[in-house]
């Protein structure tokens, strides 16, 4: 039931991909996005369009784990898309009542739609390529110059590893506690809206108990391992840039250049 | 009146790189008023069975058919088909959450639709079931008891359903001995009243020995023994391959067999063992004079 939820999720495979360092897919990514939001001509588009196809079939992963990334998004993305397509000013399509749709709106909710997409697919090429745990090493190395400024940078990522950790199995946990409560003739599919939520209670407060137990659980075995946060820690692996990482950088860097080129000469 | 699961195969996170296959083709009847228990290993597809049989989950292929009513079919009689099946989980008590004991245990009547007295009177009845006293514990909050309390509370939960097939799935998981053996007691006592139908899934071959008059072998989703528990233990090798440990006693009279002397392993209780080696003992002392 819960089975479908695929953000943040970890595949692995022998990929291109997910044999570059994580700090560089990181930066990354930052800079795509950044580019993202600066383009705004057809050509930017194919541009990153073309990139987002190349990088997902290099990922080895199948594409339909790509789109079911995007199902929980489809009815924000939707939203984002209706808002423009009769917000916008313009020539009229059609008269909708007190709305009218504006070839305008079509072409910049077309625009931002895939916008979006480009980001969500983006985002998920870093997730499903890099485990959450060198992920989070990553950020603690990419925020460790903050240090200076008081930027608590292992323990955010701690933070995070713990988090990540944590998201299957409260989903497992959830899924259990709604087919208990199931059995117990709890119905979530018929009645009204009160009735419904009147179910609600019966699985949040067993997930809460759940988790402060977890939690109390889990500082406990941290500190019996003598935990004492950042200071002074090493690491069984060093993350080292390699030849691959160089040169991905610097393809990076050309695209980046070709994209602010068409940006001034204005295609 | 029965269960019948009719090629049942499962599987889970279908089509991603996670995909397993966690039922491969499991068909088998459960007859009305039987005592079964299912074994396997961990992983061996047990959970995933029993979550079909009340329709908490759908077989990807096949078919589950409750006193002749398929329980993923549409329409209302589905309901009743699943209500006729009472589940309780592996580790039930992280399903609690009321305030009260009572009120936790009176949840699911509630839900079927009873009438207040017959809500409490099925609770009382559940919490003697349990052995937890009604006056002394119906006010608790069931976060204020021990984890073996707890799943008490969380089984009388299903008790008070008074559900005609009652799934158990590792009752006795994590629990103390003396707990253990109340809990299967009761469990042995509710099933010789002869309304209920059992299926329990359990780790150990003495309690199934000892409870069931059937016994299902999983191995990775598939059934690799059905029959009288006595019949199947026999099969020693066929246990090792389902990743079991034979009863004890078993273990005992193997080990005489292969260290000792020869002498025949099907023994299902103490006095019958007893007896055999004694026998065995003395026509040996009588050979060596
Ligand atoms: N929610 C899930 N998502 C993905 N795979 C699962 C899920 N639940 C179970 N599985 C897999 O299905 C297989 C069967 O699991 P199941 O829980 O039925 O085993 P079991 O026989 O009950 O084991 P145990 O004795 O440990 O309770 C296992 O290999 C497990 O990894
Ligand atoms: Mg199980």
């Amino acid at each position: 039931m819960l089975d479908d939820i695929m953000i943040g999720q970890f595949f692995p495979a022998d990929s291109l991909l997910h044999r570059i360092d994580a700090r560089v897919k990181i930066i990354v990514l930052f800079i795509f996005i950044m580019a993202v939001f600066l383009c705004d001509t057809r050509a930017d588009y194919i541009v990153l369009i073309l990139l987002n196809i190349i990088l997902m079939y290099i990922s080895k992963i199948p594409i339909s784990m790509y789109l079911k990334s995007l199902k929980p998004m489809l009815w924000i993305i939707l939203f984002t898309f209706i808002i423009h397509l009769f917000g916008d000013a313009g020539e009229p399509i059609v008269k909708l009542w007190l709305f009218s749709a504006t070839w305008n709106g079509l072409f910049e909710g077309t625009f931002i739609t895939i916008r979006l997409f480009v980001l969500i697919l983006m985002a998920s090429i870093l997730t499903f390529t890099t485990s959450p745990l060198v992920l989070t090493d990553a950020l603690e190395s990419l925020l460790n110059p903050f240090k200076i400024i008081g930027v608590p940078a292992h323990e955010l990522a701690m933070m995070m590893t713990i988090a990540l950790r944590f998201i299957p199995t409260l989903i497992g946990e959830t899924d259990k506690i709604i087919k208990a409560q199931k059995s117990r003739g709890a119905d979530f599919s018929s009645g009204n809206i009160v009735k419904r939520m009147s179910f609600v209670m019966p699985i949040l407060i067993p997930l809460f108990v759940g988790a402060f137990r977890r939690a109390d659980e889990l500082a406990l075995a941290m500190e019996a391992r003598c935990y004492r946060g950042g200071q002074g820690r090493t690491r069984m692996k060093e993350m080292k840039l390699e030849r691959l990482d160089f040169f991905v950088s610097v393809l990076v860097i050309i695209v980046v250049i070709v994209l602010i080129i068409f940006k001034i000469k204005g295609i | 009146m029965a269960i019948e699961i009719k090629n049942v195969t499962y599987t889970y996170m279908k089509k991603t790189p996670y995909e397993k296959i966690a039922l491969k083709d499991v068909s088998f009847t459960i007859p009305e008023k039987n005592f079964i228990a299912v074994a396997g290993h961990t992983g061996s597809g047990k959970s995933t069975l029993m979550q079909h049989l009340n329709g908490l989950i759908a077989p990807s292929y096949g078919q589950i058919i409750v006193d002749g009513i398929d329980v993923n079919s549409k329409g209302s009689a589905k309901l009743k088909a699943r209500r006729s099946v009472g589940m309780v989980f592996q580790y039930p008590e992280q399903q609690l959450f009321e305030e009260t004991i009572f009120a936790d245990i009176a949840f699911g009547p509630k839900n079927f639709g009873l009438s207040e007295t017959q809500i409490a009177e099925r609770v009382k009845k559940a919490m003697a079931f349990v052995d937890l006293d009604y006056k002394q514990y119906k006010d608790l909050s069931p976060f204020s008891l021990s984890g073996g309390q707890m799943r008490r509370v969380a089984i009388a939960g299903i008790i008070a359903l008074e559900p005609k097939y009652l799934v158990l799935d590792e009752p006795t998981a994590g629990l103390d001995p003396q707990a253990k053996r109340s809990l299967l007691r009761n469990i042995k006592k509710l099933y010789n009243e002869g309304k209920t139908t059992i299926i329990m899934v359990s780790h150990n071959m003495d309690d199934i020995l000892e409870l069931a008059g059937r016994v299902i072998v999983l191995n990775d989703g598939q059934i690799l023994a059905d029959g009288n528990p006595k019949d199947v233990f026999r099969q020693v090798n066929l246990l090792h391959k389902a990743g079991l440990e034979p009863p004890q006693l078993i273990q005992l009279l193997e080990r005489i067999k292969t260290e000792v002397f020869d002498i025949s392993v099907d023994k299902f209780n103490v006095d019958d063992a007893a007896d055999a080696i004694y026998a065995e003992w003395r026509r040996r002392q009588k050979h060596a004079r």
